[in-house]
C-alpha cells in the first residue's frame, strides 16, 4: 500500500477509535453523576434547583474529556498535517 | 460535507461578503432588540400587565436569580453580559426550527469569540472584585505547585466552553442534514426535537459556566440581597 | 471547520453591540419597572401597616375607656345595691313599727270598746235597777204622808254637829238664801214646822229668803240647800247611792274577773 493510502486509512481509523473510546469514559461518568444527583433530589426535594444547577456544572466538567476526544477526532479528520504532507508528496511525485 | 457556515456567502455588502454566520447573527440580534424595544415602549407598574411584559420580567428576574444563586454576589455586575450570552445562544438555537435558518453558534468563529470574551472577563472581574493581589492569589491556592495547573485550567475552561457549544450545535445540524438525505419524511423529527432540547440546555450551560468562571474570585465585601429582590 | 478571523472579529463586535442594546432596551427598563412596582407595594403595605397600627392604638384606647366605664358602672351598681339593701332594711323597720303601732292602737281601741261596752252594760244594769226601784218607790210612796219625812229631816237637822252648824251659819251669812226642794208640795203647816226646826240650828232672820221648790224626781224627801251645805233626806239619794253601789260592785266584779 502506498503511503498516501496508508496515512488516509490510518487517519480514518484513528479518528473513529478516538471518538469511540474517548466517549466511553465521559458517558459513564455523566451517568454516574446524574444518578447521584437524582438520588440527592429524591432525598431532599426542596433543594432540587440547587442540585440541578450543580449537576449541570459537574456535567460540563466531565464532558470536557469527551470534548477533547472530539477535538482530536476533528483535527485528525480535517486538520491532519500528515495527510496534507502525504498529499503534497504524492502531488510532487506525480 | 460538513456545512461550513463561514464560507456560505449570503450577499455582498460593498466589498465584503457577508457570510451566513454573520447574517444569521444579525437576524437573531434584530429579533432580540426589536422585540425588547416593542415591549418596553410602554411599561406599566400596575398588577395587571400585558403578557409580553410579564414574559420579559420573568426572563430577566430568572436570570438575575440564577446569577445570584450561583455567584452569591451582586447580580447586577454580571447580568448584562451573562444575560446576553444566554439570550443570544438560546434564541439562535431555538430558531433552528425555522427552515433555512442556520444557527450562528454552529460556527466555531462565534463560539470561539464568545469563549474569548469569557476568558478576558475572568481576570477583569477578578481584579474588579478582589484587586490584583486577590486575583493572582487564586492561582497559588492551595499550594504554589498548582500554579501551572491552575493557569492551564483557566485556558481549558474557556476552550471547552467554545468547543462544547460548537460540537453540540454542529452535530445537531449534521445529523439532520444526513437524515434529510437518507430518510426525509418524519424520521428527522425526533432528532430535531433532541436538537432543540440540547440547544437550550447548552445555552443554559454556557451561561452558567461563564458565571461560575467569572465569579470564581469572591469580592471583598459580601453582598447581602435586599428584601425587594428576595427569592428572585 | 476552522476559524475565520474576519467572522471572529465581527462576532466579538456583534456581542458588545448586542450587550449595549439589550442593556438599553431590555435590562434597565424591566428592572426599573420591577423596582417601581416593589416600591409601590412596599408603600401600600406600609400604609396598611400604619393604618393597622392606628386602628390598634385606637382600639387600645377604646378598650381602656370601656374598661373605665365598666368599672364605673360596676361601682354604681354596687352602690345602688347597697342603697337598696339599706332601703329594704329601713322599710322593714318602718313597716314593723307601723304594724306595732297599729296593733297597739287596735288593742287600745279594743280595750276602750270593751270598757265602753262594760260601762254601758253597767249603766244599763244600774239604770234598770234604779228605774225599776224608782218606779216601785214612786208607786209605793204615792199616798205616803209627808209627816214622817219631816220627822226624819227634823231628826237629821237636830243631829247636826257643831261644825256643820257653823258652816250653815257661815253660808247663811254669805247669802241669805235657803233653797228647800221637796218631792211633794208642802202645806203651810209643814213649812212652818220645818223652819222652826231650822231656826233651832241656825239663825234665820226675817230677811232670809226661803225658796220652796217641788221636784218629783226626789220621789220622797227633802233637800235643803244653804249655799254649799246640803241637808237632805230623800229616796233619790238612796237610789243614787244604790246606783253608785251597783256600779262600783260591777266594776269591782269585772276587774276581779279580769285579774283572774
Amino acid at each position: 500500500m502506498d503511503p498516501v493510502t496508508l496515512i488516509g486509512a490510518m487517519s480514518v481509523l484513528a479518528a473513529g477509535l478516538c471518538i469511540a473510546i474517548g466517549g466511553i469514559g465521559p458517558a459513564l461518568g455523566e451517568g454516574n453523576a446524574a444518578a447521584n444527583a437524582l438520588r440527592a433530589i429524591a432525598q431532599q426535594p426542596d433543594e432540587a434547583p440547587n442540585i440541578t444547577r450543580t449537576l449541570f456544572v459537574a456535567m460540563a466538567m466531565i464532558e470536557s474529556t469527551a470534548i477533547y476526544a472530539f477535538v482530536v477526532t476533528v483535527l485528525i479528520l480535517y486538520f491532519n498535517p500528515f495527510w496534507d504532507k502525504a498529499l503534497e508528496i504524492a502531488k510532487l511525485a506525480n | 460535507m460538513i456545512e461550513d457556515l463561514d464560507h456560505i456567502i449570503m450577499f455582498h455588502l460593498g466589498p465584503l461578503g457577508i457570510n451566513a454566520t454573520l447574517f444569521f447573527s444579525w437576524v437573531v440580534m434584530a429579533i432580540l432588540v426589536v422585540g425588547s424595544w416593542l415591549i418596553t415602549r410602554n411599561l406599566k407598574t400596575t398588577v395587571q400587565v400585558s403578557r409580553f411584559q410579564t414574559l420579559l420580567e420573568m426572563v430577566v428576574t430568572t436570570i438575575r436569580g440564577q446569577i445570584h444563586a450561583v455567584s452569591g454576589d451582586n447580580p447586577m455586575k454580571y447580568l448584562p453580559m451573562m444575560g446576553t450570552f444566554f439570550l443570544f445562544i438560546a434564541m439562535s438555537n431555538l430558531l433552528t426550527i425555522i427552515p433555512w435558518f442556520k444557527a450562528p453558534t454552529a460556527s466555531l468563529s462565534t463560539t470561539a469569540a464568545f469563549a474569548l470574551c469569557v476568558f478576558c472577563a475572568m481576570p477583569y472581574y477578578g481584579i474588579k472584585n478582589a484587586g490584583i493581589k486577590g486575583y493572582l492569589k487564586k492561582f497559588i491556592d492551595p499550594t504554589p505547585f498548582m500554579l501551572p495547573l491552575n493557569i492551564l485550567s483557566d485556558f481549558s475552561s474557556a476552550f471547552s466552553l467554545a468547543f462544547r457549544l460548537y460540537g453540540n450545535m454542529l452535530s445537531g445540524a449534521v445529523i439532520i442534514t444526513v437524515l434529510m438525505m437518507l430518510a426525509p419524511f418524519l424520521i428527522p423529527l425526533p432528532l430535531q426535537i433532541l436538537g432543540l432540547v440540547t440547544g437550550t440546555i447548552q445555552a443554559y450551560i454556557f451561561a452558567l459556566l461563564a458565571i461560575v468562571y467569572v465569579s470564581a474570585v469572591a469580592p471583598n465585601e459580601a453582598y447581602v440581597q435586599s428584601d425587594t429582590k428576595k427569592g428572585v | 471547520m476552522g476559524i475565520d478571523w474576519v467572522t471572529f472579529g465581527a462576532q466579538i463586535v456583534n456581542l458588545f453591540v448586542l450587550i449595549w442594546l439589550l442593556k438599553r432596551f431590555l435590562y434597565h427598563p424591566i428592572l426599573e419597572v420591577i423596582d417601581k412596582r416593589q416600591a409601590e407595594i412596599n408603600a401600600q403595605v406600609k400604609s396598611a401597616q400604619d393604618a393597622k397600627n392606628q386602628v390598634d392604638q385606637e382600639k387600645a384606647e377604646w378598650e381602656k375607656e370601656k374598661a373605665h366605664f365598666d368599672d364605673m358602672r360596676q361601682k354604681r351598681l354596687n352602690d345602688l345595691a347597697l342603697e337598696e339593701q339599706n332601703l329594704h332594711k329601713q322599710l322593714n323597720v318602718d313597716i314593723h313599727k307601723q304594724e306595732q303601732e297599729k296593733r297597739s292602737q287596735l288593742q287600745q281601741n279594743l280595750d276602750t270598746e270593751v270598757k265602753a261596752i262594760q260601762d254601758e252594760m253597767r249603766s244599763i244594769i244600774a239604770h234598770q235597777f234604779v228605774a225599776f226601784s224608782q218606779k216601785l218607790l214612786q208607786e209605793l210612796t204615792q199616798g205616803t204622808p209627808f209627816d214622817t219625812v219631816i220627822q226624819t229631816i227634823t231628826n237629821k237637822i237636830n243631829k247636826l254637829d257643831k261644825k256643820q252648824k257653823l258652816e250653815l251659819e257661815k253660808n247663811l251669812l254669805k247669802q241669805n238664801v235657803i233653797n228647800i226642794t221637796s218631792s211633794n208640795q208642802l202645806s203651810k203647816k209643814q213649812q212652818q214646822e220645818l223652819l222652826k226646826t231650822f231656826k233651832k240650828v241656825c239663825p234665820i232672820n226675817a230677811k232670809t229668803k226661803v225658796m220652796w221648790k217641788v221636784d218629783s224626781d226626789l220621789i220622797l224627801g227633802l233637800e235643803i240647800y244653804v249655799g254649799n251645805s246640803l241637808i237632805e233626806w230623800n229616796l233619790k239619794n238612796y237610789l243614787d247611792e244604790l246606783n253608785y253601789n251597783i256600779r262600783s260592785a260591777t266594776t269591782a266584779l269585772i276587774l276581779s274577773e279580769k285579774d283572774e
